[in-house]
């Protein structure tokens, strides 16, 4: 008597969690849709190379770990055979480390030339240099393909090491001169936009708020300069590489931040004032 | 003030044991139970009586189970679709009648002010490699 009593308790209670799934699958969006409606950009050369330095990043990993594997199997077994496939695994790694490099300083050079109307002079300058550093891996990789022995090996890569520090020193000083041309450009159209707010004739120009302005403005050329600064005067040790990336990004984010105070003082002003 | 003692307690005489029929009724015949208005009987064999109780509780549970997932449905069903159908809030600047160039100039200046400028960082490179 009990079983068929069981039987229908399960019966009874096996579509409800059914329905149960339902109702929770069907609030759920179908994420292809939002996925299809989205525009695709149209690719530029920033993120062409920027697509490049993915695949030499990559790449650069994989040869990485495969040194590693070998310069391990050597310690362990000492041979003839594993001494030669680690220095075959070197030679393969510095050349794609020396690749990797290049193709960052490419993509810096094109970055570089994005915001380049602010400060053409200096943008310049560090473009010749990006260039010929560019050509100085391209020249390296020619070299290292010659290296037939592991002291010679040491001997460039101890070179390398120290000429790195000066390939540091010039990636993070685009890298500030390339947000500092960014930010350049914006207070040049805030500039412009307060200038053309207070020509409009539809706002009193005695208003209070037009005299904070250039304040601030002197707030966001300051700090652009102290941002350039550092990338100059922290190298006081010529052997070993001082970041000084951190500082300056601090001096740039206050720029960016008295920027965008800028930005809403002045849509206050059209919001209060516009007649 | 004096304290009582069993003794006291003693003397209090026991309740008599109240009846609650009346003298005339607890001669009457004992009454039977009417049958309900419905008609409906429970039946004296314990299978049965089971089986009944056993299917009231599969009606309450079954009552149960429609009105619990009702309700914890009801959130998801309420949740608006996310960001497909969202309408950005206008910002304040374009609620007022101003010239198109002015317009555009904010709107340049929010994108470029919140623009990513660097996406990646220099490589972290191993300066180790080849100094055997």
């Amino acid at each position: 008597m009990l079983r068929p009593a069981i039987l229908l308790i399960c019966f009874l209670f096996l579509p409800l969690s059914v329905r149960a799934q339902d109702i929770a699958t069907a609030s759920a969006p179908a994420p292809t849709e939002s996925v299809a409606r989205l525009p695709t950009p149209t690719p530029d050369l920033v993120a062409q190379y920027f697509t490049d330095l993915s695949f030499q990043q990559n790449q650069y990993q994989k040869d990485y770990l495969d040194y590693v594997a070998k310069s391990k199997v050597h310690t362990t077994y000492r041979t003839i055979t594993t001494q030669k496939e680690r220095l075959d695994a070197t030679r393969l790694v510095l050349i794609t480390r020396n690749n990797l490099l290049k193709t960052y300083l490419m993509y810096l050079r094109v970055l570089l030339a994005k915001h380049s109307g602010s400060s053409p002079t200096e943008t310049e300058r560090l473009q010749i240099e990006l260039s010929k550093w560019e050509a100085y891996f391209d020249e390296q990789n020619s070299i290292v393909t010659s290296l037939n022995n592991e002291s010679d090996i040491t001997v460039w890569s101890a070179d390398f090491a120290q000429k790195y520090i000066t390939v540091q020193q010039l990636l993070y000083t685009t890298l500030v001169q390339h947000e500092i041309n960014q930010r350049t450009e914006v207070t040049a159209m805030l500039q412009s936009l307060t200038n053309q707010i207070q020509n409009s004739g539809k706002i009193n120009s005695d208003i209070q708020w037009f005299s904070d302005l250039p304040i601030k403005f002197d707030l966001v050329a300051q700090s652009l300069s102290k941002s350039a600064a550092t990338s100059v005067t922290r190298q006081n040790n010529p052997t070993r590489f001082y970041n000084f990336y951190p500082d300056a990004k601090l001096e740039l984010n206050k720029a960016k931040n008295y920027l965008a105070q800028i930005a809403t003082d002045l849509k206050v002003i059209v919001i209060k004032n516009w007649r | 003030m004096e304290i009582q003692t069993s003794e006291t307690f003693s003397e209090v005489t026991p309740r008599q044991p109240v009846s609650l029929t009346t003298p005339e009724a607890s001669t009457s015949p004992p009454v039977s139970f009417p049958k309900s208005k419905s008609g409906i009987q429970i039946p004296k064999n314990p299978k049965y009586r089971l089986l009944i109780s056993l299917g009231v509780l599969v009606f309450v549970l079954l009552i149960l189970s429609v009105i619990v997932p009702s309700r914890k449905s009801t959130s998801p069903r309420t949740l608006p679709t996310p960001t497909l159908f969202v309408q950005p809030t206008a910002p304040a600047v374009n609620n007022i009648e101003l010239p198109s160039e002015l317009k555009n100039s904010f709107t340049q200046i929010e994108s470029r002010l919140n623009e990513v400028i660097i996406p990646a960082l220099p490589p972290e490179i191993d300066l180790k490699i080849g100094k055997f």
